[in-house]
């Protein structure tokens, strides 16, 4: 039934769209990142997190386990 | 606000990571002892389940899922506890994962060794135990994204971004290459067939390689580095484009594993850009990563951590550099089925994967039991142990690869082979099977060093549990589900999206307005791109939504699938196929399932590129009619014997047999292993029908009558071949494997009659020059 369904379908053409969506959202993403965000202080906040979230890398805090 | 003090759930860290040192050594020294059976072929000592062809698998099984699967679990539940702010949200679930992946780990130690495998690579174990795999992961799933749901801190940082990745695209990746009929508790057929399931495993392998190699160490790289370093990640801006170009490109690239087969040249071109295109992710990601330690260098002559972090990402940046190298079509034609391919993923899989698992286990380790890494010293010569090691691991077989693909490629003046016994390369790079098992074993020592120092480390001090206190904002829900997606971005990039198919796909004056439309709307977009102050993004929502986000990465994912893989299995038109194929017999079919069983598919392919020198060696180029009832496909992916696709009617039986049972008898330097029990082991002539009903639903075009009259054809069959043996005095019994054997490999590559009326093959254009 899929066979029959697809044959003679444009299907082929799926990894032509797929590129296109690629690149759209690969560009998308450098315009809004590097353009519209590049005033940004969040990113600064968001790379901090692993850094900001426990003490163990300091100071080896802990219960017995 | 409320604060609220947590306890992390790290026994389960704890648990995860001695599983990963133990088994990572385990998989190590299965590698170290394949590899001295290249060198030295006695040293399976005639024991099946100690042979090459069956403990390759073991070996390949056991440092993915086992050494690197451990590794990465310890690390994400590490880390995801820490970005999230919260405990697991469920032990029982943990315990249920950690167990229930060990109890996998060790079905798989069992059964490969015993022959039950699938035969395709990284996916070898059957059926039941691919079920198992399948809930097990969907328990981590379960607990990972229950912990998202708890979690105190709003925004996902980037390495749960690789994580939810990798929890998706395994899924996808193991349910779709997995799906069989069984016809046994231990064997079972792929429901695809030749060319699809060669482009089936091979999206699974190579994404794998990607998704479960690579994804889920790069959220480990995000988040240890910068601990280690004591300093944010370079750019977070480019992690952002880091992530969503990896999940895009990687899914794609699997037919770079294919090229110059019979796959159709539309996917080898679309593996081969999209391979290329790789480049731009993977640097970008590993500089990002370099970066970290700006302004903080001199760590990485006095921190062993930091050593072995940046020594790994930097290995990421070859093995990166490299992989879409070898994925240009001709460099492919030297490289594919040689050593230089088993060099790459060693550069990978040692450099990438081994040192970013020592980085972490020596910074975890000490914090994991309250206490200070034994010995720095024993540290730093596991460093320079391992490096040599990959070093001469890698080097040696970047040698012998290319050595054999310019060996088997070599013209006389006179347009012969120069090098017309397959034999005369394999004793050419033996020298360098030698370097590359010191190699191996170098590194192995290093690590075996580290083991023994991480135990000192933790005899040391005590188990405890990290804790933290944590301010909890109550969260305020600012955009729902469906807000998010049915928001201004989506809409303008769905638009664009649409435009650029249109232009892409219709006559020129649709393709004009198309354009026209595309610079309208993205102006559009760009002149109403309003934020209100203090509002957050589009991307920020994003990042507080892990629904809405994993299911974006999902469909990043499925759209290179299905876009890939739909028109190969689903259009009958996309597969050009000359209609001459003709069904296995029944013995035919029972010496191939013996053929999959010993993994002869792991020194031997069966698909002849189009290039002058393999139709001289071995015969015309593959055709997709060649294999499309091979159920699962045995095109295999290293040369360390030659090629059998057309080896049926090259050698009488008589050659077959005494070849089997010594390979030496016939071609003297072979390294291939003596299989003197084929000729002792009896096959189940009974469930052959079974075995044909199970193709014929699968779309084999046996009849009802050739499916009952299985096995008195099988043992017609096989009588004849025995009697034919029987002439040159050797006596076997018609139903023992060595006859189902031969039968299979008789049967290889040779043309059917030709039926009246129907149209000649095609010529295969043959490449001049190679």
């Amino acid at each position: 039934m899929f066979q029959e369904a697809y044959r003679g379908s444009e299907f082929l053409h799926l990894p032509m769209f797929a590129l296109f969506l690629f690149l759209s959202v690969f560009v998308g993403t450098l315009v809004w990142l590097f353009v519209f965000q590049r005033h940004s202080d969040r990113f600064a906040r968001l790379a901090r997190i692993p850094l900001d979230t426990d003490a163990d890398s300091a100071s080896n805090r802990g219960t017995k386990a | 606000m409320e604060e609220r003090h947590i306890v992390y759930d790290d026994s389960t860290v704890r648990q995860f990571t001695w599983a990963a040192v133990i088994w990572g050594i385990v998989g190590m020294a299965v590698g170290a002892f394949v590899a001295t059976q290249l060198a030295w072929w006695q040293a399976n000592f005639d024991i099946p389940w100690l042979t090459f062809s069956r403990l390759r698998p073991l070996h390949t099984n056991a440092v993915i899922f086992a050494f690197v699967g451990n590794m990465m679990f310890a690390g994400i539940y590490y880390s995801t506890q820490r970005l999230t702010k919260v405990r697991m949200a469920s032990d029982l679930l943990s315990k249920i994962h950690f167990w229930g992946w060990q109890a996998i780990i060790v079905a798989a130690a069992i059964t490969l060794p015993l022959g039950y495998s699938q035969s395709k690579e990284y996916a070898e174990l059957e059926w039941p135990i691919d079920i198992a795999i399948t809930l097990i992961w969907v328990v981590f799933a379960i607990n990972f994204f229950w912990t998202l749901a708890k979690r105190h801190e709003k925004n996902l940082y980037v390495a749960l971004w690789f994580y939810i990745a990798t929890i998706v695209t395994v899924a996808v990746l193991h349910i779709v290459n997995n799906l069989v009929i069984p016809i046994g508790m231990l064997k079972s057929y792929s429901i695809f067939g030749g060319v699809q399931d060669a482009l089936v495993q091979w999206w699974y392998g190579h994404n794998a390689v990607a998704f479960f190699l690579t994804t889920p160490i790069l959220g480990i790289m995000y988040y240890f580095l910068p601990k280690a370093a004591e300093r944010p990640v370079y750019s977070y801006r480019l992690s952002i484009v880091h992530f969503w170009a990896l999940v895009f490109v990687y899914i794609w690239a699997g037919p770079h594993h294919l090229l110059y087969t019979s796959l159709p040249d539309w996917a080898q071109s679309l593996g081969m850009v999209f391979s290329l295109m790789l480049w731009a992710p993977s640097w970008g990601g590993m500089l990002n990563g370099l970066l970290t330690l700006r302004g903080a260098w001199e760590k990485l002559r006095t921190d062993p951590v930091i050593k072995f972090l940046i020594a790994g990402v930097t290995f990421y940046g070859m093995a990166t550099f490299e992989g879409p190298l070898l994925s240009i079509k001709s460099v492919s034609a030297l490289g594919h089925y040689t050593d230089w391919i088993i060099g790459h993923v060693h550069g990978g899989a040692l450099g990438w994967n081994g040192f970013m698992a020592a980085g972490m286990f020596y910074w975890l380790v000490p914090r994991l039991y309250g206490t200070r890494l034994h010995s720095t010293k024993a540290a730093d010569a596991h460093f320079w142990m391992g490096t040599v090691g990959i070093l001469l691991y890698v080097v040696s077989m970047w040698v012998s690869g290319i050595s054999q693909g310019l060996m088997w490629r070599a013209f006389t003046p006179e347009g012969t082979l120069l090098y017309p016994d397959f034999v005369e390369t394999l004793l050419a790079i033996r020298p360098l099977y030698i370097v590359r098992l010191a190699g191996g074993t170098l590194y192995l020592a290093g690590f075996v060093l580290m083991g023994w120092n991480l135990w000192k480390t933790a005899r040391a001090g005590k188990a405890v549990n990290g804790e933290a206190t944590v301010v909890v904002e109550e969260r305020k829900r600012e955009i729902g589900a469906w807000g998010l997606v049915a928001s201004k971005p989506i809409f303008y990039a769905t638009g664009l999206f649409g435009l650029c198919v249109l232009y892409a796909v219709t006559n020129v004056f649709i393709a004009a307005a198309a354009l026209a439309g595309i610079v309208l709307v993205g102006l559009f977009a760009v002149l109403t791109y309003r934020k209100e102050e203090g509002r957050p993004g589009w991307h920020s929502l994003l990042e507080g939504n892990s629904l809405v986000f994993t299911v974006l990465t999902l469909i990043a994912i499925l759209i290179g699938g299905i876009a890939e893989i739909l028109p190969t299995v689903l259009i009958a038109d996309s597969v050009p196929r000359t209609g001459t194929a003709q069904p296995y017999t029944a013995l035919e079919l029972e010496g191939r399932d013996v053929y999959v069983s010993e993994g002869c598919y792991n020194c031997h392919s069966q698909q002849i590129r189009p290039f002058r020198s393999e139709k001289l060696r071995y015969g015309d180029p593959s055709t997709i009619d060649d294999s499309i009832y091979d159920r699962p496909f045995q095109w295999g992916s290293k040369r360390t014997g030659p090629d059998l696709a057309r080896v049926g009617g090259k050698y009488p039986n008589l050659w077959h047999y005494t070849h089997t049972i010594d390979p030496r008898s016939t071609s003297p330097g072979s390294n291939m292993p003596n299989y003197p029990w084929l000729a002792m082991r009896p096959i189940n002539v009974r469930a052959s029908s079974d075995k044909l009903r199970v193709m014929q639903k699968l779309g084999v075009p046996y009849t009802d009558a050739d499916v009952d009259a299985a096995p008195q054809e099988l043992e017609k069959q096989a009588k004849e071949i025995v009697a034919d043996l029987e002439k040159s005095g050797v006596s076997l019994e018609w139903d023992r494997e060595l006859v189902a054997v031969i039968a299979y490999l008789q049967r290889l590559g040779k043309a059917p009659a030709q039926q009246p009326g129907s149209t000649a093959p095609p010529a295969v254009t043959v490449m001049e020059g190679r």
